[in-house]
């Protein structure tokens, strides 16, 4: 009995340090995109709908979406997107995963560390966005910042592949210059595009056409990377300045608040089992979690920006996923296969009685 | 050689160029006027139906702008592709068809009784494929607009004729992809969808080996190619005066047209099911009773010399034979 509450008193003694530290550790802010779901855009739709028919009384016709994209550049790329249905995301800065998101039917973690009816704190600079477009194309945003959450769109006519990447120079914060990058994609059905040549994005955040710090995802196939699925095996790759980062710790955060940490090998390349999440009872496979990939480059460097002088450069990238519900949840294979050879067995037979009776009645 | 055989070889070919022919970097685009499925992952090329219904599900108001054009364009290729060979896409390439005659020979080779439709029934029939092509058409533009002040259709119901096309389920799998088999719970709509697929899946099978393209008689496709027959390049005529009647065509069509035996005033013979395999030209043992055309062209015709070879017949011993 003794012996028992000793080895207690002694395991909260050599536990009381790390519990300390985790208490007084800040949470970590990423940057990341998040598509707008589709819940999210019909409302939207329904409310500009609502406005104009209060304001008209319904006389006038709803504004073509192509007007409303915040293109910074090439009108023509504007021109050609009228009719075409324009992609909405959204930027997020601050930690993952959000305290206040509410989650129907879940309780809500991480309470009170997050007021969520103080003003947010506006970032004295800007995010940069760039969308490269199947054909190779690139357009940049800059979308207007409203608290921690900016909201931009643009069109996607075209089909194919598009690559979503935002970067942001957060300043110096405590003697370290952060860096901040997201990368995402998506594809878009539609009719295909010739590509033309590029020699990459070129800009701030970027290096010889290349995100510095990037989290590649790795695809076998398009199927792997068009739909994520829990269970699945998620494949990245790290690389920093185009060149693969080894040994690199990367940082796999669920919606629940799980955590996975894993290092990059030689390649830079790191793989995780994306595990379950707490999807709603009813399974609605168009119902996605959100998770987080993050990791955290850290170098030595000295200057002066604005000011406020600097010892480190902290880079952090992160590449948001949509996690959908295992195909298992809501798929049977073995009921397939027993409703079509019960039909077969039904059809075949019904056609060979049939057959025997003609040849009797002949 | 036979034109039959030249159709199976034709066929096999086909079927490994639209099945496999991603491999071999082939991509002839998705608006072929014929099965080759979009779920099959190194296809070389796609079928027009799936497309078609994608881009169907939009908002009256966006066809003005540039979905219009884009369905405009799809349905061009798709109707240049359709007066180029007309139905010999279903003849001579598509896969699903050549499945099916792969399935007839099994039959043949065991020895299976072929049955038949009768007249009543094949017409009796004959409408489905049309109802399929206008709920194909009606049910993705449903989704996106309401119809008489109705509820709009909901997005389960997306590319409707896919959720239930065996082709769906059984094409993947020569790609080594079984992932289709499978009956969806998500919903009420796509457990039905799902169940009514693997249902058809099994009675292709079962149909499709007592007879003759038995899933073509209800293809929305062929309804579709139906569109072009008149206009295509390639064309069948029959002159009615030198028909005998002797009803060879009808017996030998995998499609069993009677039209083909008993019409003596048209000339295009290229009716709403015929699939111009031409297997009747080949079973014609009249001169120039049938003949193919492409273009005004004649390809092939009929001949009693003809028919004789193919029959492994020669024609002093076949005179002889009618003679004694």
């Amino acid at each position: 009995m003794i012996k028992t509450v000793i080895s207690c008193f002694m395991a909260l003694f050599c536990l009381f340090p790390a519990l300390a530290t985790a208490k007084a550790a800040q949470p970590a802010t990423f940057m990341w995109l998040e598509p707008m779901s589709w819940d999210a855009i019909r409302a939207q739709r329904a409310k500009k709908k609502a406005a104009i028919t209060k304001v008209t009384g319904g006389q006038q016709e709803a504004p073509n979406p192509a007007e409303s994209y915040s293109t910074s550049q090439d009108k023509g790329k504007k021109r050609a997107a009228r009719g075409a249905r324009p992609r909405s995301y959204y930027l997020h800065s601050g930690e993952f995963p959000q305290p206040d998101r509410q989650q129907s039917g879940r309780p809500a973690r991480m309470n009170g560390q997050y007021n969520h009816r103080a003003k947010p704190k506006k970032s004295q600079t800007q995010a940069i966005l760039w969308v490269k477009y199947p054909d190779n194309r690139s357009l940049s945003f800059a979308p207007k910042q409203r608290g921690p959450v900016s909201l931009f769109s643009f069109p996607a006519g075209d089909g194919g592949w598009y690559d979503l990447f935002a970067y942001h120079d957060q300043g110096v914060n405590n003697d370290s210059r952060i860096h901040r990058y997201s990368y995402t994609h998506f594809m878009s059905h539609g009719d295909s595009v010739d590509k033309h040549e590029t020699n990459g994005i070129e800009g701030p955040g970027f290096f010889k056409g290349q995100p510095i710090l990037e989290i590649k995802r790795l695809c076998a196939d398009d199927h792997e990377c068009y739909r994520t699925h829990a269970g699945q095996n998620l494949r990245v790759q790290v690389s920093f300045k185009g060149e693969p980062l080894a040994n690199q710790t990367l940082t796999l955060i669920t919606e629940q608040g799980w955590k996975q940490s894993k290092r990059t090998d030689d390649h830079g390349k790191v793989s995780f089992l994306l595990i379950k999440e707490l999807f709603p009872e009813k399974i609605d496979r168009r119902k996605s979690e959100n998770y987080l990939l993050t990791t955290e480059h850290v170098l030595p460097a000295t200057g002066v920006l604005n000011g406020q002088p600097f010892h480190h450069e902290h880079h952090i990238a992160t590449l948001p996923l949509q996690v959908f519900p295992p195909k298992s949840d809501w798929q049977s294979k073995r009921m397939a296969y027993m409703v079509g050879s019960g039909t077969f067995l039904l059809a075949g037979g019904a056609i060979a009685i049939r057959r025997k009776r003609q040849r009797k009645a002949l | 050689m036979k034109v039959y055989r030249l159709r199976i070889a034709v066929q096999a070919i086909s079927f490994i160029i639209l099945i496999y022919g991603g491999l071999f970097y082939i991509d002839m685009g998705n608006r072929m006027p014929t099965f080759s499925c979009a779920y099959v992952d190194d296809r070389g090329g796609g079928c027009f139906l799936i497309g078609f219904q994608h881009m169907l599900s939009r908002p009256f108001g966006e066809f003005l702008g540039d979905a219009g054009i884009r369905l405009l364009k799809a349905m061009g290729i798709f109707a240049l592709w359709s007066i180029v060979l007309n139905k010999a896409w279903c003849g001579w390439i598509c896969p699903f068809g050549f499945l099916q005659d792969m399935l007839s020979k099994i039959r043949s080779f065991f020895d299976v009784d072929l049955s038949r439709f009768g007249w009543i029934t094949r017409t009796r029939y004959k409408s489905v494929k049309y109802i399929f092509l206008v709920l194909l058409i009606l049910i993705p533009l449903g989704i996106a607009n309401s119809f008489f002040g109705l509820e709009k259709i909901p997005r389960d119901w997306s590319v409707p004729f896919c959720q239930i096309c065996p082709a769906r389920v059984i094409l993947p799998v020569f790609n080594g992809d079984f992932s289709q088999i499978h009956i969806d719970f998500s919903s009420n709509t796509t457990m039905v969808l799902t169940t009514i697929v693997m249902v058809l899946v099994a009675l292709f099978f079962t149909t499709a080996f007592v007879k003759r393209r038995f899933f073509c008689s209800y293809c929305p496709m062929l309804a579709l190619l139906s569109l072009f027959d008149k206009i295509g390049l390639l064309s069948l005529k029959k002159n009615g005066q030198r028909c005998t009647r002797c009803g060879n065509c009808s017996r030998a069509c995998p499609m069993e047209i009677r039209e083909i035996e008993e019409e003596k005033v048209l000339t295009n013979l290229v009716t709403q099911d015929c699939t111009l395999c031409l297997r009747c030209v080949e079973v014609c043992p009249e001169d120039k009773a049938l003949e193919t055309r492409f273009c005004g062209i004649p390809i092939f015709t009929a001949s009693q010399q003809g028919f004789l070879k193919r029959q492994g017949l020669d024609e002093e011993s076949h005179t002889n034979k009618n003679g004694a």
